[in-house]
């Protein structure tokens, strides 16, 4: 399976969300690699794991305000710690399932978690660059980060 | 495909049977086509088509009963109503099952459509889609309602070039052709895997392998002959051969590249690698940068380029196949790039990753070169000891036999 075709399958589902949950779609930036430091991560990260065929991360990562925001379109007026963490539990989730779906036979999707920044430390596969893709919806700007090991 | 096969059967068993129900519902099907978004042929439960049939054996037996009724009494006319009607029961009975079997079959054959991971559907002479599909002909071609619509343009949006289309349609017209023999046809086939393009709404796409499969089924009747057509998705299989291939590829250039870090000239390949490295840091670094309107981002894609050129002359300079490999496919992306007229961030996407792979290439040479630079030096001092072992005079005797 191509790093290419993989990271794609992310990115679309991550795209897919914004248009049918949040019911307005957010832009893809121009992809990059994390070559000298980890990709900053913002207030809030949902997390997918993945094993298999090849072993790494999913991040997405977005700023509180812009969970807000999303929420708020979502017609939803709780805006709590928690129910932030479950938003981004829920687009790790989206990840998940597509992932599942889409490589079911190379990959076992097994642990996804939404952690708040500095709860997990996260550990990236040795010696992999994290792809970098920044989310930019309305005003703000969220992170997707792909890192898989070769 | 063993499922596929079932269900050609099952078709050709429903299609001997001679209803005129499911041929209005078929014509019904046709007329309000695009507007019904179920795809699967719905069961149908037949009426007991019990009135003619029944006016026709009730008539004469009543008309014969009441003869004798009026020849010979009532018990005469009684007896031969009796005798008469008695066998009705009997051709209801055989009815009904038939009724019952038929309905089974149609059950069952929507219930394997509507399971079947393959997409299954007909095609007609006029080359447009029966009524009859399989459920997961809306998930594999991402159409709500394909009976009734020309097959041309269920691929058009699918495929990215015409030639392969207008291939297609000279192949389904081959197919239909009396004369043409179907096995040797079937090797024609341009669709037998084929990559397709599923757009969205962001000028993105996903992109999939399919692999249709085509058979001329002959009916009854010239008008029932068809095309059955089986679409699979063979995406997982054709990225694994790939994979595969390129394992083969990076194994066989792996030993070439110990080879070419072997005899390559030490301070020159440190120099080139020292060199890319700089310009894939630059790369990253201009793709990271401010500014996503269309005139940034084509400036920042010839910017890439710039960087990678220098690197590349130097590539072909030292005989390094493997890196130059590598160079020209991001050259490609990038080159396409330069082409588009709207850019988005997703087009970017090949070029991260082949850049990615650039410079985990570099790093495995680095490493591979300090493994040979390490055995070179302990190769180098075994010789010295060596040398110092053969040659006992060389080294200074501290003690002397008495």
């Amino acid at each position: 399976m191509s790093t290419e075709f993989e990271v794609g399958v992310f990115v679309n589902s991550v795209m897919h969300y914004f248009e049918t949950a949040v019911q307005q779609p957010a832009a893809c930036g121009i992809p990059h690699l994390a070559l000298r430091q980890r990709p900053q991560l913002a207030d809030y990260t949902g997390m997918v794991r993945i094993a298999g065929q090849r072993d790494g991360v999913v991040l997405f990562t977005a700023p509180r305000s812009m969970l807000c925001v999303m929420l708020m379109c979502m017609q939803d007026t709780d805006l709590s710690h928690e129910h932030l963490r479950e938003l981004v539990g829920e687009i790790a989730n989206t990840l998940s399932g597509d992932a599942q779906r889409n490589f079911r036979h190379q990959y076992s999707v097994s642990v996804r978690s939404q952690v708040h920044e500095g709860d997990i430390p996260l550990v990236y596969p040795a010696g992999a660059h994290p792809i970098v893709i920044p989310i930019a919806w309305r005003s703000y700007r969220a992170r997707l980060v792909v890192c898989l090991d070769s | 495909m063993k499922l596929a096969t079932q269900v050609w059967a099952q078709l050709a068993d429903v299609r001997s049977v001679r209803n005129p129900e499911s041929t209005q519902r078929r014509r019904r099907a046709a007329d309000v086509v695009g507007a019904t978004p179920a795809t699967i042929t719905p069961p149908v439960y037949p009426l007991a088509p019990l009135p003619l049939p029944l006016l026709a054996l009730l008539a004469p037996a009543l008309a014969v009963a009441t003869c004798a009724w009026w020849w010979n009494g009532p018990l005469a006319g009684g007896v031969a109503a009796l005798l008469l009607l008695l066998p009705i029961g009997p051709c209801l009975r055989l009815q009904s099952r038939a009724c019952a079997a038929e309905t089974a079959t149609r059950r069952q054959l929507h219930h394997i459509l509507g399971s079947m991971h393959e997409a299954l559907f007909v095609i007609g002479r006029d080359l447009r889609l029966g009524a009859t599909c399989s459920a997961s002909m809306r998930e594999l071609l991402r159409v709500s309602a394909p009976g009734g619509r020309r097959f041309e343009d269920l691929l058009r949006p699918l495929l990215d070039d015409e030639a392969t289309l207008a291939a297609t349609l000279t192949f389904l017209r081959l197919l239909w052709s009396d004369q043409a023999d179907e096995y040797a046809v079937e090797s024609l086939n341009p669709l037998a895997q084929v990559e397709v393009r599923f757009a969205d709404a962001r000028g993105g796409g996903e992109r999939r392998w399919l692999s249709f499969t085509f058979r001329r089924v002959a009916g009854a009747e010239p008008a029932d002959d068809c095309i059955h057509a089986v679409i699979a998705d063979v995406t997982d299989r054709v990225l694994l051969a790939r994979e595969l291939e390129q394992a083969q590829a990076d194994g066989d250039s792996q030993a070439e590249l110990l080879l070419q870090l072997v005899r390559a000239d030490p301070p020159a390949l440190v120099a080139f690698l020292d060199d890319a490295d700089t310009a894939f840091r630059k790369c990253n670094a201009i793709l990271t940068g401010t500014g996503i309107g269309q005139p940034d981002l084509h400036k920042k894609v010839i910017a890439v380029l710039r960087e990678l050129d220098a690197i590349t002359a130097a590539a072909e300079a030292l005989p390094f196949a493997s890196f130059a490999q590598r160079l020209q496919g991001i050259d490609d992306v990038l080159a396409g790039l330069c082409a588009k007229t709207a850019l988005s961030g997703n087009d970017f996407l090949p070029a991260i990753v082949r850049l990615d792979e650039l410079i985990s290439h570099a790093a495995t040479m680095r490493s591979i070169y300090q493994h040979i630079v390490l055995l070179r030096a302990a190769s180098a001092a075994l010789a010295t000891l060596d040398a110092c072992d053969s040659n006992p005079v060389a080294v200074p005797r501290v003690l002397e036999p008495s």
